[in-house]
């Protein structure tokens, strides 16, 4: 689905992401764990296009994205969710997700009129249903700045999947997320992966991630030093010197 | 006499507020759209008055038709300043499209000074006629101004949050990232919205000739200082604020040149500016949206 | 016509000299009612409480002294409230293509004094001239033209010799011979000098019919 070769981002002298390679099967849910700094966001934000790159390719369901501008990576399969949320807060919930069916109409090549004015006919059951799913109907009209914390985590994921991405990057959706929301985001994200979406989740949540990566790659200072299985990965020795800083 | 002469100034003053009112709106609506002011709104409000007026000589058409050229060249006019003086600025340098378009706009004066000579240039009535009702005398021209003011105010309030369009707009001047994440295009939608404000900014241009009867460059500075005073005093970004306060302005001008003469009306208006920004800084209902 | 009213852009000096040192000073003089004034700006735009004030004072003339742009607005909005003097009498400075391009309907029978109209063969010429390249000769351009000409007598009898090493022996040449002038022909004719070096230029009065600008009367003939 998702395949990174050599891919490289430098900032003056400190190469954040380093001749990274990775292939991402169709279907899976794709860990990305390491240390803070370690360079997993910049990875995320290399591939959804909000970062240049210094080189290396990008290459999404065969066709290379590399040098594509942001807006039309998304209307070839990429949505993603951030680590500090990103709504738009004085938009209602509803309205949240209206705009983001823009990478439909995008990709549908859809008129001026139905794309600006009115939208299309099938908006309004796609977005109750998204709503339905994120536990969100009864919250429809509310300013999503004055969502809850969780209901606005919930919201930046239905808005991603508005956009019907093939490949999905959620960037720490667990953080700040007490237990119970947390078991609620690992049943979400099985069911996103069974509805036929590859997922690349990066988060610091060992369990979580533990429990429902298919395979996962290590990064430490800009490089991947481990892949594997969740099993393989926890054996591997240079992954617990990155971690804990002993080996063994 | 003098209750009448005072209600007339009012009437008077609120109906010539009406063109402060339509200029007021573009510079609301970049503000609130983009966080920038665009300093050269006015100057290319006028020049599209100008070069409506022109082609309308040249080819002849009625008067009424020179509104819609206006519009047409105003919205090219928007787009051309959104190339030049934002497109390829750094945005998040709050001076420099400042100064892009303050360099527009001492451009466009330049080239209607170019082109005509410097002279005035009759402009033809579009709307005419006098009521009279009782002792007051209202003005057609301007009844006819303060309607399209109101209903521009209403399309756009339409647009802005009725459509997708302007829902998409929105999203861009709250999350730009974001917006970019689930497929907006931030430049056509900046684009657009130019393109929107300047049509309106060459149909005000037009009106505000046909009422005050000539276009010169001389009308290009105050209509640019009222601008942004309205655009102040109406809450940078609200567009029903932007209406109120340029009738308020304009009814305050007339008013206060009723009673205290020309020389000292600015003052006055000067000193309602300095009492918004003191007492009242979001302006008269500010409802500007900000980036979270 | 026993009465007068004035309009003057207040911010302007010549415009205020002319109607308060001159016009209103003299009006009275000569005894006529002076009804007062009406104030505004130099880019003023809205003349509804200026031209009601006209209304009111319902003078036999009204003296406009303002530029052609104020001058138009005012014309305009005392049309819409039908505000007809007898005699309509502009500002000098007014008489030129700009007041007509801005208005010439409501400029209809203004009268105005001016320095310049192609009256003499001289005038008629360089006013030729001017629209052969699509310029217009006024009492501002006209006025430059003849500043000129008298550079030109200076120097052609000063002996100015424009070289590198003469020029300070040049600027003085030029300033003595100018001093010296005592009259100078100008293109309507010979203009005097007061003691304190004021012009004392001919001039005539010109009225704008059917858009353009008629001599109505020539003192020179």
């Amino acid at each position: 689905m998702l395949e990174l070769a050599n891919l490289s981002k430098h900032f003056g002298g400190v190469r954040a992401v380093d001749s990274l390679n990775l292939k991402i099967e169709p279907g899976q849910i794709f860990g990305l764990i390491g240390p803070n700094g370690s360079g997993k966001s910049t990875t995320v934000n290399l591939i959804t296009g909000l970062l240049d790159v210094t080189h290396g390719s990008i290459t999404l369901a065969g066709e290379e994205i590399t040098r594509l501008p942001t807006h039309v990576r998304l209307s070839s399969g990429i949505a993603r969710t951030f680590q500090n949320i990103r709504l738009f807060g004085q938009l209602t919930v509803w309205q949240n997700l209206w705009v983001a069916e823009n990478a439909r109409a995008q990709r549908e090549r859809t008129n001026f009129f139905s794309r600006w004015m009115g939208g299309d006919r099938g908006a309004r059951a796609r977005i109750t249903r998204a709503l339905e799913f994120s536990g969100l109907a009864d919250k429809a009209d509310e300013l999503a700045a004055n969502l809850a914390f969780g209901e606005q985590r919930r919201l930046e994921l239905a808005r991603a999947l508005a956009a019907e991405p093939k490949l999905l990057l959620l960037d720490e959706p667990a953080a700040g997320m007490n237990p119970e929301e947390i078991g609620a985001l690992d049943d979400r994200i099985r069911q996103i992966r069974d509805s036929g979406i590859t997922v690349l989740l990066i988060e610091h949540h060992m369990e979580l991630i533990m429990a429902i990566a298919d395979r996962i790659a290590v990064l430490n200072f800009g490089q991947k030093i481990a892949e594997g299985t969740p099993a393989e990965v926890q054996a591997h020795p240079a992954v617990r010197e990155a971690y804990l800083g002993t080996a063994g | 006499m003098l209750l009448v002469d005072l209600a007339q100034s009012i009437l008077d003053g609120v109906l010539f507020g009406a063109t402060y009112a339509l200029i007021g709106i573009g510079f609301t609506l970049v503000f609130g759209v983009m966080h920038k002011i665009n300093m050269a709104y006015a100057a290319a409000s006028v020049g599209g008055a100008y070069a409506a007026l022109r082609l309308i000589t040249l080819i002849g058409g009625p008067a009424w038709a020179s509104l819609l050229i206006a519009a047409a060249v105003g919205g090219l006019f928007g787009l051309f300043i959104y190339w030049l003086c934002f497109r390829f600025i750094p945005l998040s340098n709050p001076l420099a499209t400042l100064m892009s378009t303050v360099g527009m706009f001492l451009l466009a004066e330049e080239i209607i000074v170019h082109t005509t000579d410097g002279m005035p240039q009759n402009y033809p009535v579009v709307v005419g006629g006098i009521l009279h009702l009782g002792e007051f005398m209202i003005r057609g021209d301007l009844v006819f101004v303060f309607a399209c003011a109101i209903l521009a105010m209403l399309i756009l309030l339409y647009l802005l949050y009725r459509t997708k369009l302007g829902t998409a707009t929105r999203a861009v001047s709250q999350q730009p990232i974001a917006a970019q994440l689930v497929g907006i295009r931030i430049n056509q939608v900046n684009a657009l919205t130019f393109v929107v404000t300047g049509m309106l900014g060459g149909f005000a241009g037009a009106l505000i000739g046909s009422a005050v009867g000539l276009l010169s460059p001389l009308l290009v500075v105050p209509l640019t200082i009222k601008g942004l005073i309205v655009t102040v005093i109406g809450g940078l970004g609200s567009i029903p604020g932007a209406i109120i306060a340029g009738l308020l302005v304009g009814m305050a001008e007339n008013v206060f040149q009723y009673f205290r003469g020309v020389t000292e009306r600015d003052i006055y208006v000067m000193l309602l500016l300095f009492i918004f920004l003191v007492f009242r800084p979001g302006g008269i209902f500010s409802t500007t949206v900000k980036r979270d | 016509m026993k009465s007068i009213f004035g309009g003057v852009e207040e911010d302007f000096a010549h415009s205020r000299a002319t109607w308060y040192a001159v016009m209103k000073e003299v009006a009275a003089k000569e005894g006529f009612e002076v009804k007062g004034e009406a104030k505004w700006l130099l880019n003023d735009t809205n003349f509804t409480n200026q031209a009601r004030e006209a209304r009111r004072a319902a003078a036999d003339i009204m003296v406009i002294s303002a530029h052609p742009f104020t001058t138009c607005g005012m014309l305009k909005e005392m049309a819409r409230q039908g505000v007809a003097p007898k005699l309509l009498v502009g500002l000098t400075s007014s008489s030129s293509l700009e007041t007509l391009q801005g208005c010439a309907k409501e400029a209809e029978a203004i009268i105005i004094p001016t320095s310049f109209a192609p009256v003499t063969p001289e005038a008629q010429a360089a006013a030729d001239n001017a629209a052969k390249f699509n310029g217009s000769l006024d009492l501002h351009s006209a006025a430059a033209y003849e500043n000129v000409m008298i550079l030109k007598q200076v120097i052609e009898s000063e002996g100015i010799m424009a070289k590198p090493d003469t020029l300070q022996d040049d600027r003085n040449k030029i300033r003595a011979g100018l001093a010296k002038l005592q009259q100078t022909t100008g293109l309507l004719g010979v203009t005097k000098r007061t003691p304190d070096r004021e012009a004392i230029k001919p001039f005539l009065f010109v009225h704008a019919k059917a858009g353009k600008w008629e001599v109505l009367h020539n003192p020179l003939n």
